[in-house]
This record gives C-alpha cells, structure tokens and sequence, in this order.
C-alpha cells in the first residue's frame, strides 16, 4: 500500500516536471545566444566573420580581412529547432561616390573642365589623380592632380565624343564618370571612403545549427562541412 | 619624390617607409585598436594592428605582419596616386594587366593584393631578416625561416567560406605538406607558443 502511495506521488511530479517543461517552451521558445561569436577558423589571424547577438532579437554582422571590412548588416533572428534565421532587415544602406555638373556652352573650340573633389564631409581633397583617357598619350592615359583647394581644371578639344574619367586617391574608393565633350563642366565629385564594406539588406540566411553550447555552437554549411562560430573573450 | 641618397640601400619595407616619409601628399599611419579576428587591417594607407594579436604574438610575427600591411599600403598608394609616380601609369596598367590575366574583378580586393604579393615574398623575407638581426633576435634564424614567414596572410576567401592559399603561393611552394608547415610556422609565431623562434614583446 505504502509503495503504491509512493509510486503515484512519484508519477505526478514526472508529471509536473513535463508539463512545467511545457509551458516553459510555450513561454519561452527561443533559445538565447549572447555576445559576438566568431567563426573559427584553421590558420586564423587573416579574416574575422563575426555575429554578435545585442539583444534577443536584434543581430548585427561583419565579415573583415586585410583591406577592412568586406561585408555587414543588422537585423532581426530567431532559432527555430534547428536553425538560426538571420533576417537583415535593418542596415542602412551606403552612399556611394558621386557626382553632380554643371554645364554650359559657347562657340570656342575648347572646352574648359572644372573638377572639385571632396569626401562626404565637403572637404577638398588635394593630390587626387584625375585621369582621362587619351589616344595620343604613351599610355593612353593623361591627367592632372588636384590643387591644394581640390581642384583640377582641364582645357580639352571640343568634339563629340565622351571623355571617360577616373579619380583616384589613397584611402578612397575610385569612382568613374564620363562626360560629354561638347560642353564646358564644373564637376563635383565625391569620393567615398574605402574599406567601409558592403551593407547586407533585405536578405535571410538560413543556418542549419548541429550543436549549441554556451560558448559556441555549429553550423552544417552548403558545401556540408560544419563551422564552428566561438564566444569572443574579453 | 626625392631622389634616393647614393650609397644608402634600402630593404623593401624601408624603401616604402621612405616613400611614405618622403610624400607631401599621402601619409602611412600605425596604430593598435580593436580587430576581432584578424591580425592587421589596411585602409589606404591607414594600418591597424589588432590588440589581442599584439598581446601573443611573436616580436618576429608582429613584424612580419608589420611588413605585410606596408605592403597592402604599397600597393594601395601605387594603384591610386598614378600621378605622383615616374612610371605611374606603367605600374598601374601592370597591375590591371595581372588582374585580367588572374581572372580577379577587384584590384582592391584581399584576393589580388595577395596574389599580386607572391612577387615580393624574397623582398619581404629580406626585409624582414635585415629587422630581425638590427632590432629582433639580433641573430640570423636562417633564409627559409624568414622566407616562410613573408608567406603569411598569402590566402583568400571563397564564396563558401573556404580559406584558400593564392595561386602564388602555390606556384612558390607546389608541395601542399610545405605550405601546411609553412602555415603551422606562422601560427607559432602568431601565438608566441613554445615552438615558436621569436621572443615576446616586453
């Protein structure tokens, strides 16, 4: 009698323990991931592919090498069984060089060029190559280096065709144009800063997770090999 | 540019340390932050040495690196200041050249920069000798070893993910198992364990 009493307060705690397991992940179906995990590389120290979890439902990415960044976003994730979705639905995207013209006309057989080269902050940038091509040059290239105030000022031959443009400087990305050479110009051009990376919008990568750990988990790739993400320590 | 001073020869990394000194125009910064994975980081002409890389590694490995990443600056400042250079656009029609005939889109890109680079691994490796015996070791830790090193960060990405030694590397060093120990040499060194052969920063 004793030991059936026993038994039955025995199987209503399993009971209890099953259903307070079910009503946690009733109330709590997302697993939680926190801090950057990094992806694991065999000789590391050349790229960084990183994911750092901000909140419960936020993420943001960033995949660097030698040059800067490669690749980010932000945006939203949730781990289902046995994957963890990345939606990136949030990262702003990036302005890129430009430029605007002016233009005008007259009866000269010239044409006068006025090229003024900025960052994105409207500072001038000096020693920037502005180069242009040209068949009678040795290399089929000329061009000119801006002033310390930005500017490169160009006389060409008027005629019909487009003149093809390429500016140039350290630390920027170089941004081509082209321009019509029957008209005078006053350029402004706006160089855009290199190794900022490409922004990730509007896109959802599925990852097929095999084991989760506090410290790291795994992920099954396309190619079907697993890789390892690490907790980065302080 | 100035004219370089008769009699005074340079190593590789000092003739770009020169160059660097010697511009009105373009300037090379150094500096330590905050990288999450990767040893060194270049910008233009802009480098940055990761913290945690600084904190492990190897005298000889953060020079190497160092080496590396004026490299990258090298190649930043020849692609893109055409103008402030004698044979300006006959290296940058080289380099677009190799480009094309490398099947690489990108001339800012890890991928060229570290193909392109197989053509200075002696130079770095001489570089990085001459260091190491005026300011490192102040021995001679032998040719290969030095050669080796230069060979760092010699790899790509593919789309997979894959870490993929470059072309150059691969015509350098043919045998796989080589470039394994190579690879191996460098992680020594990168984490200052006891196999490596260069001292830790004090």
């Amino acid at each position: 009698m004793g030991i059936a009493i026993l038994k039955d307060r025995s199987v209503n705690r399993i009971k209890v323990f099953i259903l307070m397991g079910l009503m946690f992940n009733t109330v709590y179906p997302q697993k939680k991931l926190e801090d950057t995990f990094c992806m694991k590389y065999e000789y590391p120290g050349d790229y960084s592919n990183c994911l750092t979890f901000e909140t419960d439902k936020n993420f943001t990415y960033e995949y660097c090498g030698h040059l800067g960044v490669l690749k980010y976003g932000h945006g939203e994730y949730k781990f289902t069984d046995s994957q963890l979705i990345l939606n990136y639905n949030k990262t702003e995207p990036i302005k890129t060089g430009h430029h605007l013209s002016e233009i005008w006309t007259n009866n000269k057989d010239t044409i006068y060029l006025k090229i003024n080269i900025l960052d994105f902050d409207g500072f001038p940038l000096h020693g920037v190559s502005v180069i242009y091509k040209d068949s009678l040059s040795k290399y089929g290239y000329s061009g000119v280096a801006s002033n310390k105030e930005g500017v490169a000022l160009i006389n060409l031959k008027k005629d019909r065709t487009d003149l093809d443009f390429e500016i140039s400087h350290l630390g920027f990305n170089i941004y081509k144009f082209s321009l019509d050479k029957n008209y005078n110009h006053n350029i402004s051009v706006f160089l855009q800063k290199q190794g900022d990376g490409l922004p990730i919008l509007n896109q959802i990568d599925t990852l097929e997770i095999v084991k989760i750990r506090p410290k790291y988990f795994t992920v099954k790739r396309k190619d079907g090999n697993i890789a390892t993400w690490r907790k980065l320590e302080d | 540019m100035q004219n370089p001073i008769p009699n005074v020869s340079f190593t590789f990394s000092e003739s770009i340390l020169k160059l660097f000194n010697d511009s009105d125009t373009f300037n090379l910064t150094i500096a330590n932050g905050h990288l999450k994975g990767a040893n060194g980081s270049t910008k233009g002409a802009s480098i940055t040495i990761s913290n945690d890389y600084l904190k492990k590694a190897t005298d000889l490995s953060i020079a190497r690196t160092m080496i590396h990443e004026t490299v990258h600056a090298y190649l930043n400042v020849r692609y893109t200041q055409v103008l402030s250079f004698e044979d300006g656009f006959d290296f940058k029609l080289k380099m677009e050249k190799f480009a094309i005939d490398n099947g690489i889109a990108n001339i800012n890109s890890n991928k060229f920069h570290h193909e392109f680079m197989g053509q200075y691994v002696d130079a770095m490796a001489a570089s990085l000798l001459i260091w190491d015996e005026k300011y490192g070791s102040r021995t001679n830790l032998g040719w290969e070893y030095y050669r080796s090193m230069a060979f760092g960060g010699l790899n790509y990405e593919d789309s997979a993910g894959n870490q993929i030694d470059t072309n150059s590397f691969k015509a350098l060093v043919p045998n796989k198992s080589d470039r394994d120990k190579i690879k191996n040499l460098l992680i020594n060194e990168q984490n200052g364990n006891s196999n490596s052969k260069g001292s830790k920063c004090k």
